[in-house]
């Protein structure tokens, strides 16, 4: 009997007054009400940490159902989408002349675009190593999007991948924001800290309206969790 | 956001721009006048960067902009 009330007063010295004295239920509201606080809070910085952005994961697979399930209430994006896919320049002028012929057609018709509208010059085109040079390569051949020389959201996308290119983004400190990939250039952005890193917003014809690369704090990672990596 | 190299001129194309955030990275070389073709520019921030030279002419004449930040 003696030793079990010496271990009564052990555990009672151990456990803060107020805690012990509750009732159970008071104890299980307690304890429960904090999982459910932890697990918003877990399922947030999962969203803050990139997770919580699957959906650009998945244009890799499926081209329309990615630009489909993040622009339902936006019915003039999926048209020019559409309008993209169902182009049919490509297989008309592959049936006249061939893959590389409509290859060659297209690269010349890009370069001469941005040499007419004097947006770069010809010596840093052609430099393979400049960053104009490696934006129109990506232009030209890597691009998945692969749009018509005379598209007019082109230039834009040119000039986002000059951008990229020109300011090192291989070293960008939260990777490449999803630029270059395949995705429409509006959605060249990536939500880091509570913030929109890269393209932060179009207008509503696609047009480049925000871009935000900027890094003001250099705080602890659960302040800039609050504060955004741009402020306030 | 550890951006490095210069600021392209090409980024006159994007006629809509309304606001340009690059700062507090590490840019170089000089601010492109094209970036005064940029009418609709509200907000432009290049603050805490490795820029040289003037601040071009055409930047200062942009109408729109509320705020700007070198």
């Amino acid at each position: 009997m003696g030793s079990k009330d010496d271990a009564r007063k052990k555990f009672r010295l151990k456990v803060p007054t107020s805690i012990a004295v509750m009732p159970i239920r008071t104890k299980l509201t307690i304890i429960s009400s904090t999982i459910f606080f932890c697990s918003i809070l877990f399922v947030a910085s999962l969203h803050d940490f990139g997770l919580g952005e699957f959906d650009f994961w998945m244009f890799e697979y499926n081209d329309f159902n990615f630009d489909f399930q993040t622009n339902r209430n936006h019915k003039f994006e999926i048209d020019s989408v559409l309008e993209i896919n169902e182009d049919d320049w490509v297989s008309s002028l592959e049936k006249e002349s061939g893959p590389e012929e409509l290859f060659r057609f297209r690269k010349a018709s890009i370069l001469s675009r941005i040499l007419d509208e004097d947006i770069s010059s010809a010596e840093m085109l052609y430099n393979n190593s400049s960053p104009q040079g490696k934006a129109f390569n990506y232009i030209v051949e890597q691009d998945k999007r692969q749009l018509h020389p005379d598209e007019h959201l082109l230039l834009q996308r040119y000039a986002l991948a000059v951008l990229f290119f020109a300011t090192q983004g291989d070293e960008w400190t939260y990777g490449n924001l999803h630029f270059l990939t395949g995705v429409q250039e509006c959605y060249w952005r990536k939500k880091v800290h509570m913030t929109l890193l890269g393209v932060s917003a179009c207008d509503s014809k696609s047009h480049v309206t925000h871009i935000q690369l900027c890094k003001y704090n250099t705080a602890a990672d659960w302040k800039l969790f609050f504060n955004g990596i741009c402020g306030k | 956001m550890n951006l490095q190299g210069s600021i392209p001129s090409e980024i006159r194309v994007l006629e809509r721009l309304e606001k340009l955030d690059f700062g507090n990275n590490a840019l170089i070389g000089s601010i492109p006048p094209e970036l005064g073709h940029l009418n609709k520019m509200k907000f432009l921030a290049l603050n805490t960067n490795n820029l040289t030279g003037k601040i071009p002419e055409e930047i200062r004449g942009l109408d729109n902009v509320g705020k700007s930040i070198f």
